[in-house]
């Protein structure tokens, strides 16, 4: 009997220690999930600034927005091949291009000859809900400026896929 | 009775077997994600190049050949004018051409029409501004030279008499 009775007792123990494990898993999974930066469905500030013309860029259906400098070598037309085609095949779909440079006037070089709206301000609105901290960031939004699809890093072709993919879902 | 319980305990450790790495392994992607996520701590070297604009996107001047130090001052849009009337005491206590004051506007609609002797930038470049945000919301100012090269940082108080001081003992201006 004594030893049924251990046995129930050691059965409680790890069932109880069971729960607490995999609550704290379900926590660190949450807090992990909150903190990847500009998920799909964050909201950014838009119009984010103004071009060098003095005007803050056209509205469009959708909107592409690269974060890429020429000092970042990733940047580079020989990086950017699927890039320019994403950004081709968005245009073309009603999308404008919108590059951000982290100083204005350190844009990187063109690979084709996409028209694009490239700032030469941003508002702190857009830079407080961006938060970019590392170049080439690609963000695909909305018309209403809502993240639909973001990559950080180089774009490579299945990203240009999934990016292309992601903007079925974008209404006409 | 007794092999029933002993399936159980088997059964338990096992699943404990397999949560316990996947926490540890979830524990460390988070501690990973809230390092990568933390914003830049301390000073930058300089904020610059630094191009400036007003609220109808005409560029600013913000530096002219007399300026030696540039403050750039957030105007929070929550209590505008209070900021607005705060750089302009400053510009008084200050008026040496030496130092050049630049109010950064963190909502777009500040500069629009906003009376000011002091510039106030709507919209700048984007690292530069995420810098001085990023201080401002520690409660410091930036002091930086003709170069935008950062000198110091100050604390922002309430009185705007201790920052015109402490620009002043650092300028000596």
């Amino acid at each position: 009997m004594k030893w049924i009775k251990n046995l129930e007792f050691w059965c409680l123990v790890l069932l109880f220690v069971n729960l607490a494990t995999a609550a704290a898993d379900f926590y660190f999974r949450r807090t992990t999930l909150a903190l990847v930066p500009l998920p799909p469905g964050q909201s950014l500030a838009g119009p984010p600034g103004i071009t060098l013309a003095g005007r803050p860029p056209a509205t469009a259906a959708c909107h592409l927005v690269r974060y890429a400098s020429i000092n970042c070598g990733y940047c580079a037309p020989k990086y950017s091949r699927p890039w320019d085609d994403l950004e081709q095949k968005l245009t073309q779909k009603g999308c404008d291009s919108i590059i951000v440079s982290p100083f204005s006037g350190d844009f990187p070089l063109a690979g084709n000859k996409t028209p694009e709206f490239r700032l030469a301000g941003v508002s702190t609105e857009f830079m407080r809900s961006t938060s970019f901290s590392s170049t080439p960031i690609t963000l695909l939004v909305d018309h209403d400026w809502r993240i639909v699809w973001s990559h950080i890093g180089v774009v490579e072709q299945s990203d240009s896929q999934q990016a292309l993919q992601a903007s079925q879902t974008l209404a006409p | 009775m007794r092999i029933y319980l002993l399936v159980a305990i088997l059964g338990l450790m096992i699943v404990e077997a397999l949560l316990l790495p996947r926490s540890l392994r979830d524990f460390r992607a988070m501690q990973k994600m809230r390092r990568e996520t933390a914003p830049t701590q301390g000073l930058p070297l300089s904020v610059g190049p630094f191009a400036g604009y007003d609220a109808n996107g005409r560029p600013l001047a913000l530096v002219t050949d007399d300026t030696r130090w540039i403050v750039p001052l957030v105007i929070h849009s929550a209590q505008l004018s209070s900021d607005v009337e705060y750089l302009g005491r400053l510009r008084k206590a200050l008026p040496s051409p030496a130092i050049t004051f630049v109010g950064v506007c963190d909502n777009s609609r500040c500069g629009d029409g906003q009376k000011s002797e002091v510039p106030l930038l709507v919209y700048g470049s984007y690292a530069p501004l995420q810098d001085i945000v990023r201080l401002d919301g520690q409660g410091q100012v930036l002091l930086l030279n003709q170069f935008w090269g950062v000198r110091k940082s100050l604390h922002r108080t309430s009185s705007m008499e201790n920052l015109a001081a402490e620009i002043q003992q650092v300028t000596g201006q």
